[in-house]
């Protein structure tokens, strides 16, 4: 078999799941309570599972919600992406990659701008800053708390990019730690 | 005697009220794909039970796992909570369980108890299955 994937990159050492595709609301169904079982099972991820979790869902909704590539399906909503729980040098790695059009390039820059490099404390502190913003607001419905709070669970400072493909789309890549 | 406001799903709480002790139960997990569609109703009930009375009335979370957008939804119950407060003189109670392994709702907990300040907020540490 000609290009066969390296078992070494997708055996459980490296990789504990990876998702491709079109994710509809369905498929997180179907797959969010069984991997938050294996990773509360886990020796390794026990302790630390509800955090992975909470960060793979938030991060899988983001895509289905808003990814631009999408498809139209009855009764759901699907938006292409990747999202995969790794292992990373002792770390869980949580990460996810979809396309984003212009405008929420510009309103992720926004985020990540402010989030920056800043250690952990001063994270809890925006995120703060943010939810009293949302409570003083009355009329703030909310918005652009995810990435705050996937911040400040993160036990590295969260990672992103945009990448710029040949044919001028833009993808972003963000990763957490735990 | 307690009526079901809403079952639970792998995605969404149960949901219940207790009438005798004015009680609003939600517990489980929430991260609905549609936070409107499933939340309005449910702060529309809330709003209403609220309005029925001037006795002593009590929320009690006991969420496993809930996603940013829920996160709203109980900033607006507490911002709704502090806002009658200021008009009428009763007590609201929110009490807050969390598991002593989940160190993630503790601290949201402890967020939401930093919103309140008429409201009586309170954290309550409990196994949680």
């Amino acid at each position: 078999m000609e290009n066969a994937l390296s078992w070494k990159n997708i055996a459980p050492e490296h990789q504990l799941y990876s998702f491709s595709g079109y994710i509809t609301n369905r498929v997180l169904d179907g797959i969010a309570a069984g991997i938050e079982d294996v990773l509360a099972a886990r020796n390794e991820t026990k302790k630390s599972y509800r955090k992975i979790f909470g960060i793979f869902v938030e991060m899988a909704q983001n895509i289905i919600f808003y990814a631009p590539d999408r498809v139209e399906i009855p009764n759901d909503e699907a938006g292409f992406g990747t999202i995969s729980i790794l292992n990373d040098e002792g770390f869980v790695r949580i990460h996810a990659s979809n396309e984003v059009l212009p405008h929420q390039k510009e309103h992720l820059e926004k985020i990540f701008d402010q989030i920056g490099q800043q250690s952990p404390d001063e994270i809890g502190t925006l995120y703060k800053q943010r939810m009293l913003e949302t409570f003083d607001d009355p009329n703030s419905r909310g918005g652009g708390l995810g990435y705050y709070d996937i911040a400040r669970k993160s036990s590295r400072p969260i990672e992103y990019l945009f990448e710029t493909l040949e044919n001028g789309k833009v993808v972003f890549h963000v990763s957490a730690w735990i | 005697m307690t009526n079901i406001i809403a079952k639970p799903t792998s995605k969404t709480p149960e949901i219940s009220f207790d009438a005798e002790t004015n009680t609003l139960r939600v517990s489980g997990k929430s991260y609905p794909e549609d936070l409107y569609a499933f939340w309005q109703p449910i702060t529309d009930q809330v709003q209403s039970l609220l309005n029925a009375n001037t006795a002593p009335f009590i929320f009690e979370f006991k969420l496993t796992y809930h996603n940013s957008g829920t996160t709203r939804v109980i900033i607006n119950f507490i911002k709704d909570a502090e806002r009658l407060l200021v008009e009428v003189d009763r007590e609201i109670r929110i009490k807050w369980f969390f598991d002593p392994e989940d160190e993630q709702t503790e601290e949201q907990g402890a967020d939401y108890s930093d919103l309140c300040s008429a409201v009586r907020f309170e954290m309550i540490e409990e196994e949680v299955s």
